[in-house]
């Protein structure tokens, strides 16, 4: 089973819920896997402080010439999409930011000039926090497409137990990354105009990706109280809502675990954990 | 022989037409000789690409045959671009035209990129 916490709006509570979810259903002897996949700023290992941690590269490959000279015939700029290979009269020039990767280039070469390296793009990070396994991984700072680290953060996720997902905000295709595959999407909002208008892309985006999806609404009690009637005339499943309270901001704002504290948290928890549970 | 010049334009076919100062999103290109004879003028396909623009009209204004460009600024990919085919960089003026911005180049007043 796996749950993928995301939103439209960042800071609407992803990383609170997630968290929560993974260590209360740790706690209650699920096997747990939290995987942090909001790979340009993950902040779940704060909450969970994982040990045993080991690190490895994640990369992406690269076309390099791996002959000294081509004739230049100009057929692998041609091919590129992404205007990531210019041909000069005797070599190809690749511009890494701006490559997918897709190795296009590689099979148009007339002359086989060009292979591959890896360019590494982040880390990965695995360990233990408590009877949870760990994931996590960072995007190296200045790279600019997130989705391939992400997808190798997602594929290497267990099949079985139940695996919870923190996703980057947004709808964007690093956002898309984590949230494919899933067997729930847990969507995370605020009643205020900017976290349901983010709110929107959001469930539009988990219908075109065909996967189902509950909304959490937290600080409840704050902005706008007809968000609630909205969200049900959008058919949406509203699982639970937390109010604004002062006791999980503290918590949240030491790094600690919020659930233990509040006990609205912990109501909104276990509505989760009966939706996935059932 | 003689070099050819890449001039981004905002609109026009002439040296009476305005800098547009964005080199890899350029609307087009007036391509002239030193004497000031306008040789081409190539629209620039590349003002609305998602990736790349830079390496991508670079490329253009190199197989037009151009070794020296004239434009307001370039990115840091169109730089290295235009660099490795060999042609130079200048910058203009914004908002100045074509023709005075091509006795400035002839007069050596314009500065590189």
């Amino acid at each position: 089973m796996r749950v993928v916490f995301a939103s439209g709006k960042g800071g609407t509570g992803k990383t609170l819920l997630s968290t929560s979810l993974a260590l209360h259903m740790s706690r209650a002897g699920s096997r747990v896997t939290y995987a942090d996949a909001d790979v340009e700023e993950p902040n779940g290992h704060v909450f969970l402080r994982p040990t045993n941690v080991v690190k490895s590269l994640v990369t992406v490959p690269l076309p390099v010439m791996v002959m000294p000279t081509c004739s230049g015939c100009g057929l692998c700029q041609e091919f590129c999409e992404f205007n990531a290979v210019i041909s000069l009269k005797d070599r190809a020039v690749v511009f890494p930011e701006l490559c997918h990767g897709c190795g296009g280039c590689l099979l148009v070469c007339p002359e086989y000039v060009l292979g591959e390296r890896g360019r590494d793009v982040g880390v990965m990070t695995r360990g233990r926090s408590g009877d949870m396994d760990f994931r996590m991984a960072t995007l190296h700072v200045g790279e600019a497409r997130s989705a391939p680290l992400i997808e190798a953060l997602t594929s290497s996720l267990p099949a079985d137990g139940v695996v919870i997902v923190d996703a980057p905000p947004g709808t964007s295709c690093s956002t898309m990354a984590a949230v494919r595959g899933a067997d729930l999407v847990v969507l995370a909002t605020e009643p205020t105009p900017f976290g349901i208008h983010d709110l929107k892309l959001a469930v539009g985006m988990t219908r075109a990706l065909n996967v189902p999806s509950v909304v959490v609404v937290n600080r409840a009690d704050l902005g706008s109280p007809h968000v609630l009637d909205l969200l049900e005339k959008e058919g949406l499943e509203v699982l639970a809502s937390i109010p604004h309270e002062r006791a999980i901001a503290e918590a949240y704002a030491h790094g600690e675990m919020a659930l233990d504290v509040s006990p609205s948290l912990r109501r909104a928890i276990e509505s989760l954990e009966r939706r996935i549970l059932q | 022989m003689e070099r050819k010049i890449a001039i981004s334009i905002q609109g026009g076919d002439s040296l009476e037409a305005v800098l547009d100062p964005r080199f890899g999103r350029a609307a087009r290109f007036l391509i002239v000789d030193e004497g000031g004879s306008v040789l081409e003028v190539i629209d620039n396909g590349n003002v609305n690409a998602s990736h790349g623009a830079g390496p991508a009209t670079a490329s253009l204004v190199s197989r037009a045959g151009a070794t020296v460009v004239i434009s307001g600024r370039y990115g840091p990919k169109a730089y290295d671009a235009l660099h490795a085919f060999g042609v130079e960089t200048w910058i203009g003026e914004p908002d100045r035209k074509a023709a005075d911005l091509l006795e400035d180049f002839k007069q050596s007043r314009l500065q590189k990129a």
